[in-house]
């Protein structure tokens, strides 16, 4: 009995041994030291643990990209278990970043023009006309005008008797712009020829910001909305069109991506112009908040995504095991003619799955604009559902090993830009890594399989 | 060829399907290999032509010991075996079946070959083109393609394994010959796989017997039925009398329904069937039977006509909602549409339990498998993946899936590869139904079942379908006539 165990384990770690060979002879190939370059890729994913300790800014970097990749790999669990090729998956991760990106941009905060203009010495006023130039001045104000964070655009305040000592401050160079209303300035401004107009009402508008944690959920709703509606999409086009789950999904990860690259180019294009690399970055108050350690250090990370994705497999891994429907989905996965003829609603669970799956994808997609690039950007779901694919393939669609793996492809991934740095190595090596990892596991069981046919 | 098999073993986990079975072929004479189900004879063929490597034993071929590791091997020393489901491609042209497997290289010779395959058709009579598609051709023609196959790859030993299931009587006899032919003339050595008695009384020159594993009789032909019945089970089965029933209320009124597929049309059948009305569907395979059944409960949509189930218009309605209606419908591939694969015994009765909630209480569904298990015969355990079972049992846990309280009853070939034994529990439950109120519709290409337990008999050929007048009177040939299309 012990040593069938143990043989169990030689089996299940020779794909590892193979893929360790293979990339060892790559690297041989390339006149990179093997053993440098492996250093370098466990030095980039776990960082100085001894030093700084486990959650170090290494291990963090692996852990924002391990969140959506369980995300994703847990919907692909449902799928898969229903027998279904859930391709789409990358798609529906970039619908749900698209729509999180929306709420993120319009609902985060509104804004109001006020009657308050902003007077600035006449030689600056010409100069004075993108957003960021005003952001951070000291302005003169009077009192009672209320805390100046209402204004977009305005931050420090120092408040003066009257109108005409902050305008002197103004002239002496203590403030860069005084606050005043518009009838006040319009006054002020024919008097004296060295101040001028520097931003109207409308500009200066006032601004209420959303809560964080209703726009919170209000974003990953949204993100899941989207990429339940994707994946919605390529379910009813299997169940009531016809049309196979695989062709579906490559349609629509194109026009997912199409249609983000579209966003980005145009309609949410920065105000200051199309840069075709992103949209302008997302408010503060829109963003996951990092984790913050004891000693003060920011971590780029955030305990939101983490949550989420360890929430969102325990549920898949529960309604796997425990409930009629995860029964319900591994039956149709197995042989979808028996499960139908038993009683099954094949249809319906199908689509289910498919939105479901869908839906963590979107919030794996969230994850990504809204903690990693904090705006929307092409590609912003950087492979991780094609990834998820392999991942879910590797652990032979057993839920209980999904984490580990995902972790570790994510700490190869994260791992491998150390290489650049360090060696000069393109970072694609990590790609080779896990491709050989994959195709040696499915070699591996292969070869299993025949003999035990053997036997 | 002769063929000697020496004290061969093969162990499937704790099942020994074969238990050291010793036994020689002689050539020039045709075998029959009889058994109960699970007795071993599939196991036995299948080591001999190459399928399973044997945990222990030899095989000697002409006094030679051979060791083959894939069939491949076993079909270039001379071994050919015809399996129950014929292992062609469908989507592909028969020529091209018969090309695969040949020697020939990247370019073969298609002009050689096909003059190759109409010179043997010719020869044995069999009327095949070599363009039609295998889609397209029913299980008989297939296995004649099959034959023509294998003889052209030079075969001295042809194993056939239960191939007079689900052809015609005109095919069998054309086989029969075939076989006597090969064996008799050509002196081929021919291993003839069936439950069959009737057809290995007619066919046969000597009979193999296995049960359990292990060899228990050796006889030349012709031996007295009951003799072999007794060899294979032990003892002598009674047939069991059908109980009357009085008829209640009509259950399923079927008005001129008409249904198509690409290959066939239905045309339009009435019928009323009454509770406990037993109706059997004979036919050759693919004559309307199953596209009947199906459209009476909703698995096709009817092209026309309509279906009443218990007063109540279900035309156009699905599976599902028939099944709400209290009909169950089984399948005659068991493990392709009936049972899953790789799903435990528990699984499938919390699957077909009438209600359940959202979350499964594992213990208890042990608990009620357990219960269903003792209470249906099943060799199994709560927790045994279904494809586990021998068929016999597959067939029990199907029955024991089926909700207790039932209007309609559809079953495609209730006992289709299963042993007498096997079977008779079957007909004993479905008689239980029938006594409940249950309506029974059910085909079958065993015209003495049809004979034995339907009330009615339905007669289908090439889509139309007629009632056979007298149907307590019908006789097994009366029947063989009509299913061959004569006076329809």
């Amino acid at each position: 009995m012990r040593t069938e165990r143990l043989i169990q384990i030689g089996w299940g770690l020779l794909p590892v041994g193979i893929a360790l060979a293979f990339t060892t002879i790559v690297l041989i190939a390339v006149n990179a030291p093997p053993g440098d370059a492996f250093g370098a890729i466990l030095q980039g994913a776990f960082g100085d643990i001894a030093g700084q300790g486990i959650l170090n800014p290494k291990t963090a970097a692996v852990l924002t990209f391990w969140a959506p990749l369980l995300l994703c790999a847990s919907g692909l669990l449902l799928t898969f278990t229903a027998g279904l090729w859930n391709i789409g998956i990358e798609g529906q991760m970039m619908m749900g970043a698209v729509f999180a990106s929306f709420v993120a941009l319009n609902l985060a905060a509104s804004f109001t023009p006020t009657d308050q203009v902003l007077i600035v010495r006449a030689t600056e006023a010409r100069r004075l006309d993108t957003e960021e130039d005003f952001r951070g001045f000291p302005v003169g104000v009077l009192p009672g005008t209320g805390p100046l964070r209402d204004y977009d655009l305005l931050s420090d305040a120092v408040e003066y008797e009257t109108l005409d000592d902050a305008i002197g401050a103004l002239l002496a160079g203590d403030v860069r712009g005084v606050l005043a209303s518009q009838s006040e300035a319009e006054a002020l401004i024919a008097d004296n020829p060295d101040i001028a107009l520097g931003l109207d009402g409308e500009t200066l508008r006032k601004v209420s910001e959303m809560p964080q944690v209703p726009l919170m959920m209000l974003e990953l709703a949204a993100a899941a909305l989207g990429g339940a509606l994707w994946g919605a999409l390529s379910g009813v086009l299997r169940t009531h069109g016809n049309v196979h789950e695989i062709f579906s999904g490559v349609a629509l990860n194109s026009l997912a991506s199409i249609f983000a690259n579209y966003l980005i180019a145009g309609p949410w294009q920065p105000p200051e112009g199309g840069s075709l690399h992103s949209t302008e970055p997302f408010r503060r108050v829109a963003l996951m908040p990092n984790i913050v350690l004891p000693d003060g250090t920011t971590l780029d990370v955030s305990l939101v995504a983490l949550v989420m994705a360890v929430i969102a497999f325990g549920l898949v891994f529960f309604a796997l095991r425990g409930t009629f429907w995860g029964l319900q989905l591994k039956a149709m996965g197995k042989s979808e003619r028996s499960a139908f003829l038993l009683g099954v609603p094949t249809k319906k669970q199908a689509l289910l799955a498919m939105t479901f799956a869908g839906a963590l994808a979107g919030l794996g997609g969230s994850i990504r604009v809204l903690s990693v690039y904090g705006s929307l950007r092409p590609g912003v779901s950087g492979g991780i559902g094609f990834l998820a694919l392999l991942v879910v393939l590797l652990a032979a669609v057993q839920a209980p090993w999904v984490p580990l793996i995902a972790f570790f492809f994510a700490a190869i991934k994260s791992g491998s830009t150390r290489l650049q740095i360090t060696m000069q190595l393109h970072d694609s090596l990590g790609g080779i890594l896990q491709g050989a990892l994959v195709l040696s596991f499915i070699l591996v069981n292969g070869l299993r399989a025949r003999l035990k046919l053997r036997r | 060829m002769k063929v000697e098999l020496r004290d061969i073993r093969k162990y499937f986990g704790p099942v020994r399907a074969n238990d050291g079975i010793s036994v020689t072929f002689e050539e020039g004479t045709i075998y029959g290999l009889l058994g109960e189900n699970g007795a071993g004879k599939s196991t036995l063929m299948k080591v001999l032509s190459g399928y399973l490597i044997p945990d222990g034993g030899q095989i000697l071929l002409d006094g030679e010991r051979v060791h083959f590791s894939v069939p491949a091997e076993a079909t270039a020393r001379g071994i050919g075996m015809l399996h129950q489901t014929p292992m062609d491609f469908p989507p592909f042209s028969v020529l091209d079946n018969f090309i695969y497997g040949q020697p020939g290289g990247l370019l073969p010779d298609r002009k050689a070959a096909r003059e190759q395959f109409l010179k043997l058709c010719r020869r044995f009579n069999f009327d095949l083109s070599p363009d039609a598609f295998i889609d397209g051709l029913t299980i008989g023609e297939r296995q004649q393609m099959e034959i023509v196959r294998l003889l052209s790859l030079g075969v001295r030993v042809l194993i056939l394994d239960e191939p007079t299931t689900g052809i015609s009587a005109e095919q069998k006899e054309i086989l029969f010959r075939t076989l006597r032919e090969l064996a008799h003339n050509e002196g081929l050595t021919i291993i003839f796989v069936s439950h069959k008695l009737e057809d290995v009384e007619e066919l046969c020159d000597e009979v193999v017997v296995l049960r359990r594993g292990k060899l228990v009789g050796r006889e030349k032909m012709p031996v007295l039925a009951d003799k072999l019945v007794e060899m294979m089970f032990g003892q002598v089965l009674e047939r069991t009398p059908r109980p009357p029933v009085e008829l209640g209320t009509p259950v399923l009124q079927v008005e001129n329904l008409s249904a198509s597929t690409f290959r066939l049309t239905l045309e339009p059948v009435t019928l009323d069937v009454r509770e406990g009305e037993v109706i059997g569907l004979a036919g050759l395979e693919g004559s309307g039977q199953a596209l009947f059944m199906r459209a009476c409960c909703g698995l096709i949509r009817p092209r026309g006509g309509k279906v009443i189930l218990d007063g109540r218009d279900m035309t156009g309605k699905g599976y599902h909602e028939f099944m709400a209606a209290g009909v169950a419908y089984a399948p005659a591939g068991r493990l392709e549409e009936g049972l899953i694969a790789g799903l435990t015994l528990t699984e499938h009765f919390v699957l077909a339990a009438p209600s359940h909630d959202f979350l499964v209480d594992w213990e208890g569904a042990r608990k009620v498998a357990q219960s269903r298990i003792e209470r249906f015969n099943i060799v199994g355990r709560p927790e045994s993946p279904v494809e586990t079972l021998s068929g016999g049992n597959q067939q029990r846990v199907l029955m024991a899936l089926m909700p207790e309280r039932l209007r309609l009853l559809l079953l495609e070939h209730p006992t289709r590869g299963l042993d007498v034994e096997s079977a008779r529990w079957i007909w004993k439950q479905l008689l239980e139904r029938r006594s409940e109120g249950t309506a029974v519709i059910f085909m079958s290409s065993d015209l003495d079942e049809i004979v034995e337990y339907s009330d009615r008999i339905l007669v289908f050929y090439a889509g139309r379908a007629i009632e056979v007048p007298e149907p307590a009177s019908a006789t097994v040939e009366q029947l063989g006539h009509l299913i061959g299309g004569k006076g329809i």
